[in-house]
């Protein structure tokens, strides 16, 4: 990890337990977690976008599953190559929907987040420059990654306490000579 | 320090490399297997679908890695792209000890006899290089039995009226089905099909000194962790390296077959563990690398006297390359089918491989492998959500009672289905990787279309309410069942090896893999790989034991 990275590191830290501080316990205050990558508005975004693929019902969506601590892991390893890529249409994402609904994306009603990703999905806003990316395309690939921390084995930063694994009915964790046949 | 000189090189431990390793040493040649890839065990990543070798977005457990491995792709289109292991279009099989036969779905099956002559069955299909093999079923029947009992087969061929002869029964009895294959089973039954149980590469009762399965759901893609699935690295290979004949050296990475001025092979020049370039001398050296890695380790061995690659004096090498155009059928059912009775893949049938009127080939059909959740939320009728409340109801609602058959349809070969070496882009050590380029026939389509339509059948016999169906799209297929890229044949100028997998014009360099494939059956390929290894094997010991240095 790099100077930069540790620094940024430090500061949502820092910001974190200060958001802490704050929130008596109990309260639905920004969960005291922080990031290897990104910030705590691009955090708060990709929270919502995971909400929007995985729903939460009688089983926690993808945020409470945690899909943005996955994605924030795999970026920091794996999926390196796409850190420009959510840099950019996070905050792109952001933008145009304040542009069109007038408001920022995590404070929209949740159907109307809903039909934003429809249009953005079914390429409406193509012809927009997300910073270079297409915003179609962004949202095929951030779809993978919510439903890869979904439904993934939880070793990777998501599908907290087996959530998907679970709700499927599949018995984990995984005990050889325990729950096989 | 120089490395001492050996009877025989083996590059790659996977399903023919282990066999050839095996049966050269206990033959009485001195043999180094090597190996780029490592031992691998099941421990590090037991229930962790996404590093799967079967659904890897975050790299295949099994190898190779993303950082020193990279391949070409080029679409239809001609637009080319650097691809890394865990793209589909790398077309990936695995790199450890033992390939893929470790963490493989293990069905077994032997090619029909039909599958040896694909052209005089079903004539010439334009825009082709179809052929017969030089070889025909007759021939490999002994060596199909050798595998089945060396490496160890479940399974009950004479419940399969379409099942080619044989003169031995399979050494273990076939497994019994889980619920989906047993509601399939009467279902089958009911549409004038005739099912039987997949034979299998996994113990059904203690063999070899190893246990029986324990019926998990997490197989394919995954290694065993009782050893009850039967791969090269838990049977031959520990049988070769226990004759005291067998050296295998594990991450070592060979890039160029080396030879002298009249021709002949003189051995491999290696990275060793540590990057460093090393020599093996040797008086044979056979290639089973896989159909991707020894097409392109034949074109990277370049010399004045093969200035386009060995083998390669009619730009041969590499082409034909072709896996299967799998397709089948998906349905919903009322009932709950799953009891998570793995490894899911259960029940066949051989009605439509070939003699179809008016049809090019055919596949077997059988039911998959379990899906794992990750998997399963690609698995939806058309049209459906791909995310959202619908998506996550479907997973919850239909996991359980979704059915799937597939089948992997026979592709007729084509030249432009191809390896080459790329031109500009090199892997880790500076050597230039293959590029993947090519297409499907519109007759292996049609074929696939046919096939589809037969899964439906089925489905609907078992009473399925949604079901669609699954045809393949026209680009280049290859990853786990690539083959044909270094085809045998009695013509030099229309194939790569004679019919024992000698390479034409250079005696002493043999291919043991699914390169050798002239078609590649209506089956998955692995049995008839390894029975190709014992087929090569037992020429060239039968050979050296009369004195022929080849
Ligand atoms: C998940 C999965 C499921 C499968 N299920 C089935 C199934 O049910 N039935 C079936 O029939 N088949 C199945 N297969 C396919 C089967 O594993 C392959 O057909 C078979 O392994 C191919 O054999 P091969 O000898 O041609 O090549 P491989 O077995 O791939 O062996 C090649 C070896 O050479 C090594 N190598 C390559 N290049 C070099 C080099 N330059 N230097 C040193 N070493 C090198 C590789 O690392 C590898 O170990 C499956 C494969 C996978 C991955
Ligand atoms: S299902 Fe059987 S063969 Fe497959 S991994 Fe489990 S125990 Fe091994």
């Amino acid at each position: 990890m790099n100077a930069k990275s540790i620094s940024r590191r430090n500061f949502i830290k820092m910001s974190a337990i200060g958001a802490g501080c704050l929130c008596i316990p109990g309260c639905a205050g920004t969960p005291a977690t922080y990031h290897y990558i990104l910030t705590a508005r691009e955090a708060e975004i990709l929270d919502a976008l995971a909400d929007q693929i995985i729903p939460p019902d009688e089983y926690a969506g993808g945020r409470e599953a945690g899909v943005t601590n996955f994605i924030d892991k795999q970026l920091s390893g794996f999926y390196n190559e796409h850190v420009p890529m959510y840099r950019a249409c996070l905050m792109a994402l952001d933008e145009t929907c304040r542009d069109i609904y007038g408001r920022e994306f995590t404070v929209l009603e949740f159907d109307t987040q809903t039909s934003y990703l429809e249009d953005i999905e079914s390429g409406k806003y193509n012809d927009r420059d997300w910073n270079g990316y297409t915003a179609s395309s962004f949202f095929g690939t951030l779809r993978n990654h919510c439903l890869q921390g979904f439904y993934g084995s939880p070793r990777h930063g998501g599908n907290k306490d087996y959530v998907s694994y679970r709700m499927m009915k599949l018995d984990y964790p995984f005990l050889v000579g325990r729950n096989v046949h | 320090m120089t490395n001492k000189h050996v009877n025989a090189v083996v590059v790659g431990s996977g399903a023919g490399g282990g066999v050839v390793a095996k049966e050269l040493a206990v033959g009485g040649l001195s043999v180094v297997l090597f190996e780029r890839g490592k031992w691998a065990r099941y421990d590090d990543h037991n229930n962790d679908e996404l590093t799967s070798q079967r659904t890897f977005p975050l790299g295949a457990y099994f190898g190779p890695d993303n950082e020193r491995y990279r391949r070409v792709a080029v679409d239809q289109h001609g637009n080319e792209r650097i691809v890394y292991p865990n793209d589909w279009a790398y077309h990936n099989n695995a790199a450890c000890v033992g390939s893929g036969t470790v963490s493989y779905g293990a069905m077994a099956w032997r090619f029909m006899e039909e599958c040896f002559k694909f052209k005089s069955t079903y004539g010439h299909i334009e825009g082709s290089s179809t052929a017969d093999w030089p070889i025909t079923y007759d021939d490999l029947e002994p060596y199909y039995e050798k595998a089945e009992w060396d490496i160890g087969v479940a399974g009950d061929d004479y419940r399969n009226p379409f099942a080619p002869w044989r003169r031995r029964a399979h050494p273990m009895p076939p497994f019994k089905h889980n619920r989906e294959a047993r509601m399939l089973e009467g279902a089958a039954i009911k549409a004038g099909f005739h099912p039987f149980p997949i034979p299998m590469l996994r113990n059904s009762i203690p063999y070899g000194g190893r246990p029986p399965c324990i019926r998990m759901r997490n197989c394919v893609g995954f290694a065993c962790p009782v050893n009850a699935k039967c791969g090269t690295q838990n049977t031959v290979i520990p049988v070769a390296i226990d004759t005291g004949n067998c050296e295998l050296r594990t991450e070592c990475q060979v890039y160029e077959v080396m030879t002298n001025g009249n021709g002949r092979v003189t051995g491999v020049a290696y990275f060793d563990e540590r990057d460093r370039r090393q020599v093996q001398t040797a008086d044979i050296v056979i290639l089973s690398a896989s159909a991707t890695e020894t097409a392109r380790l034949l074109l990277n061995s370049k010399s004045p006297l093969f200035p386009d690659g060995i083998g390669n004096s009619y730009d041969q090498v590499g082409r034909n390359l072709q896996g299967h155009a799998y397709c089948g059928a998906d349905g919903l059912v009322e009932e709950e089918v799953y009891d998570d009775v793995g490894p899911g893949a259960s029940i066949a049938i051989c009605d439509f491989a070939h003699n179809n009127p008016g049809i090019t080939g055919g596949a077997m059909l059988a039911n998959e492998f379990i899906r794992m959740p990750y998997l399963f939320t690609g698995v939806r009728p058309p049209g459906s959500a791909r995310w959202g409340k619908a998506h996550k109801d479907f997973q919850k609602n239909f996991f359980k009672r979704h059915v799937s058959i597939r089948g992997p349809v026979q592709e007729v070969p084509n030249p432009e289905s191809r390896v080459q070496v790329s031109q500009e882009v090199k892997d880790h050590w500076g050597i230039p990787v293959a590029r993947i380029s090519g297409f499907k026939l519109d007759e292996d389509i049609r074929t696939a279309r046919f096939i589809a339509g037969k899964a439906e059948e089925w489905l609907r016999a078992a009473g399925a309410a949604q079901i669609w169906l699954s045809v393949p799209g026209t680009g280049v297929s290859g990853s786990q069942h690539q083959s044909g890229t270094c085809r045998m044949g009695d013509d030099p100028q229309s194939s790569v090896t004679n019919r024992y997998g000698q390479v034409h014009g250079v005696d002493n360099l043999f291919v043991a893999d699914g390169s050798l494939h002239v078609t590649n059956g209506a089956f998955n390929p692995v049995l008839t790989i390894m029975a190709l290894g014992y087929w090569v094997s037992d020429y060239v010991v039968k050979e050296w034991n009369h004195g022929n240095r080849f």
